[in-house]
């Protein structure tokens, strides 16, 4: 029989095409994660239109979800688009970098905690947790393997891991300001020792079998990451190269968008939780930082004032914008300052720190 | 597993997996640059010479 979906339609539902129309809006106009956002809100308008069917058992949201987020290749597939477009050389010229790029996983455990006092279980305060990681298909690969069977904690995971990461340089500058002072602000760090080839190719192999014996578990987000970057630093496989960090990395963005979508239906997401996920995501991004900058300081400490502790915020590992921040605020106290790639360095870390935390608490609570 | 277990158990994997990475990028990176420089930067080291000479002076 015909219906009218109009007279169908749930408040629920009116509210969620609403937030569709705020994440395109914010995509769009304020170039908010764009290639994230505008799908995730289309596939929102898609998922909340009364009687498509497009949500059912053989609807297609529901197939691309099921098939390819819940699973995991989403993820994965763009781990491995990440590391083609990834440049681990400034963690190479000063590889001490990587325990900053460990210090600011604290955020994730801190928040970890702050959820199970706040009435999350385990598994999914572990999920929660990880928003602190500063990367998205790290928070959706947790999340689908620690609460796969419970959509709203993996809809509301993402998005406030993609939106935070899109307002890293809105969160994190008040707080590398509290943790620092002006003079150590304005420390100019020397030049970096340039890397060989040899070194760069020999790095993803080598990460990929340490992390794969200390922490199995995180091995398919760092083996597609370093998959991606070896692809890179060949220099023989551009084709793999080129394909996994641009086509390849689209088709699973656009998949990653319509599957997060199908997640954000109205009885799903209009629930006290996603504003709980949502508040605990900020406190997980801005204790990562705070670790990260306090960690910095111990560096600072240790180095008789040579390194700028700014750079440890940048071991969150949102890529590049939290080192594109530590520049940034560099700048604004000495002009002549610049302190990006120095920062790339633990903010690569980061990514692969973060991967190593989900990897654990996956190992320990799938 | 307690949370407070599950979290000391995070952050020590994690600062130990990355301080042995931090090590072994050290030892590898060390051994690479002493045993296995490649002709390329052999290359760019005598070409980074020669153009320090040639600005330095003389003709």
């Amino acid at each position: 029989m015909f219906e009218i979906g109009l007279f169908a339609m749930s408040w629920q539902q009116a509210a969620m095409i609403g937030i569709g129309l705020l994440l395109i809006y914010l995509g769009v106009s304020k170039n908010m994660e764009p290639l994230l956002l505008g799908p995730i809100g289309f596939a929102v308008i898609l998922a909340n239109m009364p009687l498509t069917g497009i949500t059912g058992e053989t609807g297609l949201l529901n197939i691309v979800y099921t098939e390819l987020i819940g699973t995991g290749i989403i993820p994965l597939i763009i781990f491995l688009g990440i590391g083609t477009m990834t440049d681990f050389s400034p963690l190479l010229a000063n590889p001490k970098t990587f325990l900053l790029g460990a210090a600011a996983q604290i955020g994730i455990f801190l928040a970890l905690g702050l959820a199970i006092i706040v009435g999350f279980d385990l598994n999914a305060a572990a999920s929660i947790g990880i928003i602190g990681g500063a990367d998205g298909p790290t928070a959706i690969y947790a999340a689908t393997q620690l609460v796969g069977e419970r959509p709203e904690i993996i809809a509301a995971v993402t998005v406030s891991a993609y939106s935070y990461m899109a307002l890293v340089p809105i969160i994190q500058p008040p707080i590398i300001k509290a943790l620092t002072t002006k003079d150590q602000r304005k420390i100019r760090m020397g030049k970096m020792r340039k890397v060989s080839r040899k070194e760069k190719i020999v790095f993803p192999i080598g990460v990929t079998i340490i992390v794969g014996l200390i922490v199995p578990s995180a091995l398919p987000l760092v083996g597609l990451l370093m998959l991606g970057n070896l692809f890179q630093v060949s220099g023989v496989m551009d084709r793999l190269s080129n394909t996994g960090g641009n086509a390849l990395m689209d088709i699973a963005t656009i998949m990653l968008g319509l599957g997060v979508g199908f997640l954000m239906t109205g009885d799903t997401f209009l629930v006290l939780e996603t504003l709980k996920i949502l508040l605990l995501g900020v406190f997980a991004f801005a204790t990562a930082t705070a670790g990260g900058t306090l960690f910095g300081q111990l560096y600072y400490k240790l180095s008789n004032g040579k390194i700028n502790p700014m750079i440890g915020a940048a071991g969150v590992s949102a890529v590049p914008m939290a080192s594109r921040v530590v520049q940034k605020m560099g700048q604004e106290e000495d002009a002549g300052s610049h302190l990006l790639m120095h920062a790339m360095g633990p903010n690569v870390a980061g990514v692969i720190g973060s991967a190593t935390a989900a990897g654990i608490l996956i190992g320990l609570l799938a | 597993m307690s949370p407070v277990e599950v979290i000391l158990i995070g952050i020590s994997v994690v600062f130990i997996t990355l301080t042995i990475l931090t090590l072994s990028t050290y030892f590898f990176g060390w051994i690479v640059n002493k045993y296995f420089i490649d002709e390329e930067d052999d290359k760019e080291k005598i070409a980074a010479i020669v153009a320090a000479i040639q600005a330095g002076g003389g003709d």
